[in-house]
């Protein structure tokens, strides 16, 4: 109940920088909310994380409150307040004087402790509203020795979808593309790292070209194209085992792979019988369908979330557009018109907004087209801007750009106003891949 | 001499032998000496057999010896000469093969594209025939045409992009007389530029179809 009625008394501060397929989706019920969210633009919401306390004597190898602070900030909904100005460092409702953080502009405050578990730690939080002074949200989260980024993260996840409506997607992980600046000779890796960038690890190395990862459902395997054989073939690899299988590779291209919603398809790209078509691999009987016959470009196909459809880059009018396609009947519709290069389409988790690459005046941006009214607008105003990523709760969209000569990650919510990069400590990284939710 | 004679030869020789033993007895002649001399008149006939008879042995090894000698000889000379000619054949054909790969060597290896085509300019024609023709007449020749993209536009669309290109050099080529199974087609995209520039300069140079021999 104290949730519903925050939700309600935060839309016009939080939701009007937030994604608008998250309103959209959580007006159903409630249409009046939506009209008060063209109120309030530009105005994150004031909110201080205090220094979580530990009670353990060792200090802890992480700082969880700053992960959470730093989380909230990076949505661009909320402005965290600098500890140096905290007049106080309570960790538990008693020792909360409202007045205090009143007095500092603060609109909610969290705290919370961190304590050593049987086999790691156990984080508990809570949250408060300065202005009505009551705790409005509180939780345990429990993990392992090397867990207190994710525990972290999780406290951002709750906070978050306490105060905004919307599940957190702080706790999830980015896959990506890194090579060395130099073209020749270059080594190429593909790299899993949690959502801020931190805690990267290596999936693979070759000194041929790694493209295209694609995030199973249950986020714990990956399917990428490496050209390791000096020709192009589709692996799927379990992300913690390491164990990867080749799929059946044909002469041609092998790429641009697609996990369908249920995990039980694939779809991907060959050139087997003359150009590339889009197919779908049933991974458990291995069957594979042919799903566009067309003598122009069929590529980058993505599944809608029903998985009755797919999405996909076609030259089939001259010009590269986003195309459905209804894999029930065949039928074939175009989804873009505006401009002359539209591409890798992908949708929100709501289906309402398509995400894609567009090209104007000769500059490649990161576009969003309502579905629904038809409308382009562009999220990004830099150059060479591609291969979108939408976080699993639809507010963010990772892209790789150019930054001072080189490949970046950067990422923009989905109605452009937030906007943040991911530089790599060296050489350039590209294709970020947003992971589903981890459970 | 024939055998038969050098028998009597040899038997009238032993009587010689014989006679002459009896009388350097002196006058007196009795059965004792009488078989001495037989014996060793015998023993003489012997020796003669076993000596006609190994240097007849001899004889026959020696003939056989000098006949093997000379065609050894013969066979080898022929050899040589057989085998001076054909190196010399070799030699001529290895050096027109290796003029015609040199040939192969020499003609363009990368074909440029203009953006986003994958028409086949009239500057690379020459090139293009050269290899085709080499490919003709090596049947056993083998290239890998790479398809590339510059970096403008997605990724999977410039591996499409990259294997057009691919396939237009290959349906050149397979015009010109090369057989398809030759050529295979590999596309890159953007994925392994040449210049890692941001501006037309570089995409030009990165938008094309290198021709790699994987077998002359």
């Amino acid at each position: 109940m104290i949730r519903i009625n925050l939700i309600i008394r935060l839309l016009p501060r939080v939701l009007v920088t937030t994604l608008l397929s998250a309103v959209l989706a959580t007006s159903v019920g409630a249409n009046n909310l939506v009209i008060e969210i063209t109120q309030g633009v530009d105005n994150p919401v004031p909110i201080a994380v205090v220094p979580f306390h530990w009670s353990g004597t060792k200090a802890l190898k992480e700082d969880v409150a700053q992960i959470v602070d730093a989380d909230l900030e990076r949505s661009g909904q909320f402005k965290a307040l600098k500890r140096s100005l905290m007049l106080s460092f309570p960790y538990q409702e008693a020792d909360v004087y409202y007045r205090d953080w009143h007095y500092l502009a603060t609109e909610y405050l969290v705290v919370g402790t961190v304590s050593a578990s049987e086999n790691g730690y156990q984080v508990d939080y809570q949250l408060f509203d300065v202005q009505r002074q009551v705790a409005i949200d509180g939780g345990r989260f429990l993990g392992g020795r090397n867990d207190l980024r994710a525990l972290g993260h999780s406290v951002s996840d709750a906070v978050y979808e306490a105060l905004t409506g919307l599940k957190g997607a702080f706790r999830t992980r980015v896959a990506y593309v890194a090579a060395d600046k130099k073209v020749n000779p270059s080594y190429y890796k593909l790299l899993v790292a949690d959502a801020d960038g931190h805690d990267a690890k290596e999936i693979l190395k070759s000194n041929q070209p790694i493209m295209s990862p694609s995030w199973s459902r249950d986020a714990k395997k990956l399917a990428y194209v490496s050209f390791e054989t000096n020709r192009p073939a589709i692996y799927i690899q379990d992300i913690t085992t390491g164990k990867r299988e080749r799929i059946k590779s044909f002469k041609g291209i092998n790429g641009a792979p697609a996990w369908s919603p249920d995990g039980n398809k694939l779809a991907l790209v060959l050139s087997k019988d003359g150009n590339a078509e889009i197919y779908v691999l049933d991974l458990n009987t291995k069957r594979l369908t042919r799903v566009t016959k067309h003598y122009g470009i069929d590529t980058e196909p993505f599944w809608s979330v029903d998985g009755e459809h797919i999405l996909f880059t076609s030259d089939r009018g001259g010009k590269p557009q986003i195309y459905q396609i209804t894999l029930d009947t065949g039928w074939v519709e175009r989804l873009t018109f505006e401009g002359d290069y539209n591409a890798r389409g992908s949708l929100t988790h709501d289906g309402r907004f398509l995400v894609l690459v567009s090209r104007h005046d000769g500059r490649f941006h990161i576009a969003v087209q309502d579905l629904q009214r038809g409308t382009m607008s562009l999220l990004t105003q830099s150059n060479l801007d591609e291969s979108p990523s939408v976080a699993p709760n639809g507010s963010m969209v990772m892209y790789s750009t150019q930054d001072g000569g080189r490949d970046i990650l950067a990422a923009v919510s989905i109605d452009g106003k937030v906007k943040f990069k991911l530089p790599a400590n060296e050489g350039v990284v590209r294709e970020p891949a947003w992971s589903p939710y981890l459970n | 001499m024939p055998v038969g004679n050098l028998s009597k030869v040899i038997a009238s020789s032993v009587l010689v032998v014989f006679l002459a033993a009896c009388s350097s007895t002196g006058e007196t002649t009795d059965a004792t000496s009488s078989t001495q001399a037989a014996q060793a008149a015998q023993a003489a006939a012997d020796a003669a057999a076993l000596a006609e008879s190994q240097a007849l042995e001899e004889a026959q090894a020696e003939a056989a010896q000098a006949a093997a000698e000379a065609t050894e000889q013969a066979a080898q000379e022929a050899a040589q000469q057989a085998a001076d000619e054909a190196a010399a054949v070799a030699q001529e054909l290895a050096q027109q093969q290796q003029q015609a790969q040199d040939a192969a060597q020499a003609l363009a290896h990368v074909i440029y594209f203009d953006f986003d085509q994958s028409t086949i300019k009239a500057e690379f024609r020459t090139a293009l025939n050269g290899h085709a023709a080499y490919l003709s007449q090596n049947p056993t020749a083998k290239i890998v045409l790479e398809g590339h993209a510059d970096e403008r536009g997605t990724r999977e669309y410039n591996i499409a992009l990259g294997e057009r290109r691919g396939n237009a050099v290959s349906r050149y080529l397979v015009v010109q007389g090369v057989s398809v199974d030759a050529i295979e087609v590999v596309s890159f995209g953007e994925e392994r530029p040449v210049n890692a520039g941001h501006d037309s300069a570089s995409w030009a140079e990165n938008r094309r179809v290198e021709i790699r021999y994987i077998n002359y």
